[in-house]
């Protein structure tokens, strides 16, 4: 599998309909290699001959439950799953998360939901950062850009080097950029999980990476400030 | 159980008073008695003056040497029921008789009037009285009419027995009150298993006795009772199972069917071949598929929270943190467009607190009620989400709205423990505001869904499911919700599992 979109995708479900659907939405999002299984006995089957890059499983199937058959495709290999059933109960869910699954998704749902936690669990299966070479990113803050692999910011005046505490915030930061990050959440980043008690450090940490990626740093362009609930950092992320 | 040491108490107290009353009742009957005795005169046959009376009517004819009774006198003896009567001369003769029987001696020596004047002369119960010439006037009474005893005792013993029956009284008054004690002891002993029982009862505890004992009658009753409450409690049970399952299985089964309308609603939105207007009404498809989807899990949640069937998922959160979480995400979500304004308000002590509860609920209300706010305000609107810990005692908690958060906090309240306890939630906007109706139905019973004739009222029905399950939600977590501001504001209380 070169890319994502090449990814072989069994659907077990034994809604020949729901099948039918399934197959068009991800047909229509590039997913060129779609099957589908109407039973735990055509899934075994199916795996029999060939193991697919992804599984999706219904839980009530005609001749068992998808918990077990999950357990079954464990047992035969380490294909990602993600559950997608019609039961809500926080039991199920955790049963099938706790089995191993990738993800799980109660039905209805938005196709669009399920295509992009579909390709999550790809992009974290298939291509986890690290195992490719992934292309090393700038993010570019205006006339200024951070480089996360040098930890440093480069702007017409020179570079300045990030403490790894600022690096850490940034980083944080970056992976939501353009949403709000809680305090905590940040917080949590830095210090782990006792990290009450950090307001005010945090707020030093802030106003010094401000000062070395904001142009005014009094008046924040970039890494603005959502009152009573955390940062965002605005900025795009550039290749280089 | 301390009902049933005050019943002890009570039991004794009772039998002191019982023994106070009974004296009491005693020496009154007594003195009633007495006072009828004299009334009716009865005791006229041993009254000294009535035999002195009839002595003095004895007189002697100077001329004769004759003793002779007045008419008077007769009389005297006669009203007083005196058998006979009889003068005897210090020569030991008897020198006047009046219905004197054949039985009794004529003459008497010092010894016979040293016996008869004690005791009686032949049965007959007699007074004797000296006359003035030195004779005895003996007055007879008919046999058996009257009881005599004289009684003698030395002066010390007399002292002694007047002392020691004052002791007396008080050691029956002690022993009384002792064997009351011991009674109402062994009365404790023998009620309070039963006692137990019923307070198991009351508590829904399941109750066996072995039905052996005083109180045996009793205990099989209260444990029957027991069954049968058991029993009918397991019917309530299983009815509301039967009925939460009957709710989940419908929702489970609408949701592949309701999966294929949205699924397809939401390709056809954005199914470039088709017209404007076509992608226009799939979307809205599509809105109301997801609308469905939530009242659905609303029903689905409703449901097991009124019958207990949801188990509460309780760890540690930080009601802060928490609150700053959901309303990340939901600025994050895209849900609130530029339309709305989202004010955040946490009080400062709120910080620190940390509390235990099912994070899992508490977004789902917190989801309701600021999507609430979206969605019936589709114009846009400003929110505002307030927060701050409310004091330790739930019965300090605002009956008045005005009392809520939000408003001015009273000093008392701001200085309450941060700690523990639990705090408000106010969820504000500045748009329409939920219709009194609607409030009313959502507070107005405690498991009551909504009526439906009245939900065909409004035309606002997911705001009555959504804001029913808050409410619940709040319940579980010990609190309340309420509303403020014509119901342009929803406030809860959430308190520590």
């Amino acid at each position: 599998m070169k890319q994502i979109r090449d990814a072989r995708i069994l659907i077990t479900d034994d809604n020949r309909e729901l099948q039918k659907m399934v197959k068009e939405i991800l047909m229509s999002e590039g997913f060129g290699k779609v099957s589908a299984a109407g039973s735990c006995a055509e899934c075994l089957a199916y795996l029999a001959d060939q193991i697919p890059d992804l599984v999706i499983l219904d839980i009530g199937l005609p001749d068992g439950d998808g918990f077990g058959l999950m357990q079954e495709i464990r047992r035969r290999c380490e294909v990602p799953v993600l559950f997608l059933s019609a039961r809500d109960e926080d039991g199920d869910r955790l049963l099938g998360l706790g089995l191993g699954a990738d993800d799980y998704m109660t039905k209805p749902f938005l196709a669009r939901e399920l295509v992009l936690r579909i390709t999550a669990i790809l992009r974290r299966t298939y291509f986890p950062p690290g195992r490719q070479e992934e292309p090393a990113e700038v993010l570019v803050l205006g006339g200024r850009s951070v480089d996360f692999a040098a930890g440093t910011v480069r702007s017409a005046d020179g570079e300045t080097a990030l403490t790894a505490k600022e690096l850490t915030i940034l980083k944080k930061l970056y992976e939501n950029r353009g949403r709000i990050v809680t305090f905590d959440a940040i917080s949590q980043a830095v210090w782990g999980d006792f990290y009450y008690g950090y307001e005010n450090t945090l707020m030093v940490h802030i106003r010094r990476l401000r000062e070395k990626v904001e142009e005014n740093p009094s008046k924040p362009q970039w890494l603005v400030t959502v009152r009573g609930l955390g940062y965002k950092l605005e900025g795009e992320a550039r290749s280089v | 159980m301390k009902s049933m040491f005050k019943i002890t108490v009570r039991y004794l107290l009772s039998a002191c008073a019982l023994v106070l009353f009974l004296i009491f009742c005693n020496v009154f009957m007594l003195g009633i008695f007495t006072l009828q005795l004299y009334e009716e005169e009865r005791t006229a046959a041993i009254d000294i003056s009535h035999q002195n009376a009839a002595a003095e009517e004895l007189k002697r004819d100077e001329r004769t040497g004759e003793y002779a009774m007045s008419d008077a006198g007769m009389q005297k003896m006669k009203e007083t029921g005196q058998a006979f009567a009889m003068l005897i001369a210090p020569s030991g003769d008897v020198v006047w008789e009046w219905r004197l029987p054949e039985e009794i001696a004529r003459h008497y020596s010092l010894g016979d009037v040293a016996g008869f004047s004690r005791w009686y002369l032949k049965d007959y119960p007699v007074y004797v009285r000296r006359t003035e010439d030195g004779g005895l006037f003996v007055s007879g009474y008919p046999r058996d009419s009257v009881w005599r005893y004289s009684i003698e005792m030395e002066m010390g013993d007399l002292a002694l027995f007047l002392r020691q029956s004052g002791v007396g009284f008080l050691v029956n008054l002690f022993l009384t009150f002792a064997l009351a004690l011991l009674f109402a002891v062994r009365f404790y002993r023998i009620l309070k298993p039963v006692g137990q029982g019923i307070d198991a009862l009351a508590e829904g505890k399941r109750v066996h006795f072995k039905t052996r004992g005083m109180m045996s009658d009793l205990k099989r009753k209260i444990s029957q009772t027991s069954v049968l409450l058991d029993e009918q409690k397991k019917q309530l049970e299983s009815r509301d199972q039967a009925r939460t399952e009957w709710i989940a299985g419908v929702s489970h089964d609408i949701r592949t069917p309701l999966s294929l309308i949205l699924g397809y609603a939401e390709q056809l939105e954005r199914d470039g071949a088709l017209p404007e207007e076509c992608r226009k009404q799939a979307g809205m498809m599509k809105q109301q598929s997801l609308k469905i989807r939530k009242l659905i899990e609303d029903l689905n949640l409703t449901s097991k929270l009124s019958y207990h069937m949801q188990p509460l998922r309780c760890e540690k959160y930080r009601p802060a943190a928490f609150l700053r979480k959901m309303a990340a995400e939901y600025l994050n979500s895209g849900e609130m467009t530029e339309e709305y304004a989202f004010e955040f308000d946490l009080a400062e002590d709120l910080e620190r607190m940390e509390l235990y509860g099912d994070t899992g609920l508490l977004e789902r209300a917190a989801d309701n009620l600021i999507g609430n706010c979206i969605r019936h305000n589709p114009e846009g609107c400003r929110i505002r989400l307030e927060a701050k810990p409310c004091p330790a005692d739930t019965k300090l908690c605002p009956a008045v709205p005005a009392a809520g958060p939000g408003t001015k906090a009273s000093e008392a309240e701001r200085k309450t423990d941060a700690s523990g306890g639990g705090f408000w939630v106010r969820i504000a906007d500045n748009g329409k505001g939920i219709p009194e109706d609607v409030q009313k139905m959502v507070l107005g019973s405690k498991k009551e869904e909504p009526a439906p004739e009245e939900k065909r009222e409004t035309d606002q029905k997911p705001h009555v499911m959504g804001l029913f399950v808050v409410k619940q939600i709040a319940e579980a977590h010990g609190g309340r919700l309420w509303f403020e501001e014509n119901g342009r504001a929803v406030c809860m209380e959430i308190r520590s599992l």
